[in-house]
């Protein structure tokens, strides 16, 4: 029975994952982590929202516990531009500094702006799956996103990512 | 191109459609687009296997990660916090019943402790009293009359004077007040 939710929400939760940590394995890792935490709090699922949304919150406070334990130990090795830039040497190098800024600059919002970017954009929910997931009207949701954006502007964006 | 492009009225803002920030999202989000590795959901399974079966209920909510709300160690303090309060509780109410008991068997305890202070003072008054009236008498007697007469004259005198109130307070009070009472009051009404 869990397989088959797994099976239908693996895509979407590797994607978020590598979205937020910006490296495969790491990705992989973590929703991996996921699954076999909302296995294990299956019980506490409520049922008033939508079971991917609940498993994506999940998957998306693991990545950036991650991310944050990262930070805190070293950054040896720097991520690989995701997608496939081209060939060119020096537009890897501009791919992968643009994501990268990307995925600093909404992992430094503060919550509840970085979770609805997060999962508006990284996972892709509409507002509506994320109002049902986190239990907060849809209105609180659309300013959550409005300021999440008014303070990425000046981080990403023209102005933002050289 | 992502798989929910942003909608220009999602967020009932006329700004959104020609945001540069929220173009940069999309365009990460459509180069970071990718499926699952293969192999991830049985991997998944694995790991799930391994897995105690979950809970529901209480022990769910106690034990559940802290990623699925809440946090475990505000749930575990919060669960010590009513232990702690509940084992206080019960034993100010046990202290509390206890003290109630005491109470409720106040009056009847000195009920069921006179019979035996009624039995002793019988006992224990005549050589109580009969002591503290011979010493006080023989240095009196001894000063007025000398060594002779000093043994012959307390015997009546006591036994005439200090065994009325004597046996009229044995008799009313008990123990304690009557050996307090009778014994200075009785030798200096005597000696004169």
């Amino acid at each position: 029975m869990f397989r088959v939710l797994v099976e239908r929400e693996e895509g979407v939760v590797y994607r978020t994952c590598l979205r937020i940590l910006g490296r495969p394995h790491d990705a992989e890792d973590v929703a991996q982590e996921s699954f076999v935490m909302a296995f294990r709090s299956l019980g506490s699922y409520r049922g008033d929202g939508p079971l991917g949304g609940w498993l994506l919150r999940i998957a998306t406070r693991q990545a950036y516990r991650r991310l944050g334990q990262r930070r805190e130990t070293a950054e040896l090795d720097r991520d690989l531009p995701l997608g496939a830039p081209g060939s060119d040497p020096l537009a890897i190098t501009l791919a992968g500094e643009r994501q990268r800024a990307v995925r600093l600059a909404v992992a430094a919002l503060r919550e509840p702006y970085r979770e609805v970017v997060a999962l508006r954009f990284f996972g892709e929910m509409s507002l509506d799956e994320i109002a049902a997931s986190t239990h907060r009207p849809l209105n609180t949701i659309k300013t959550h996103l409005r300021r999440g954006l008014e303070r990425l502007r000046p981080l990403i964006g023209a102005e933002g990512v050289a | 191109m992502t798989r929910r492009p942003f909608r220009p009225g999602e967020l009932d803002d006329p700004r959104a459609p020609g945001d540069p920030t929220i173009a940069e999202l999309e365009g990460y989000v459509t180069a970071s687009d990718a499926d699952a590795p293969h192999g991830l959901s049985d991997r998944v399974m694995a790991a799930v296997e391994r897995e105690p079966t979950p809970r529901r209920g209480f022990f769910a909510w106690l034990s559940g990660p802290a990623s699925a709300g809440g946090g475990r160690f505000p749930r575990v303090a919060a669960v010590a916090a009513t232990l702690v309060l509940a084992v206080a509780g019960a034993l100010f109410a046990g202290q509390l019943a206890d003290l109630a008991r005491d109470v409720g068997n106040g009056p009847s305890a000195t009920p069921s402790a006179s019979p035996s202070p009624s039995i002793a003072p019988s006992t224990t008054l005549i050589p109580s009293l009969s002591e503290p009236a011979s010493p006080s008498a023989t240095p009196e007697t001894s000063d007025d009359h000398g060594g002779s007469g000093a043994t012959a004259q307390p015997t009546p005198q006591q036994t005439a004077n200090a065994t009325p109130p004597d046996t009229a307070e044995e008799t009313t009070t008990p123990r304690p007040s009557a050996t307090a009472t009778a014994s200075p009051t009785a030798t200096p009404t005597e000696t004169p």
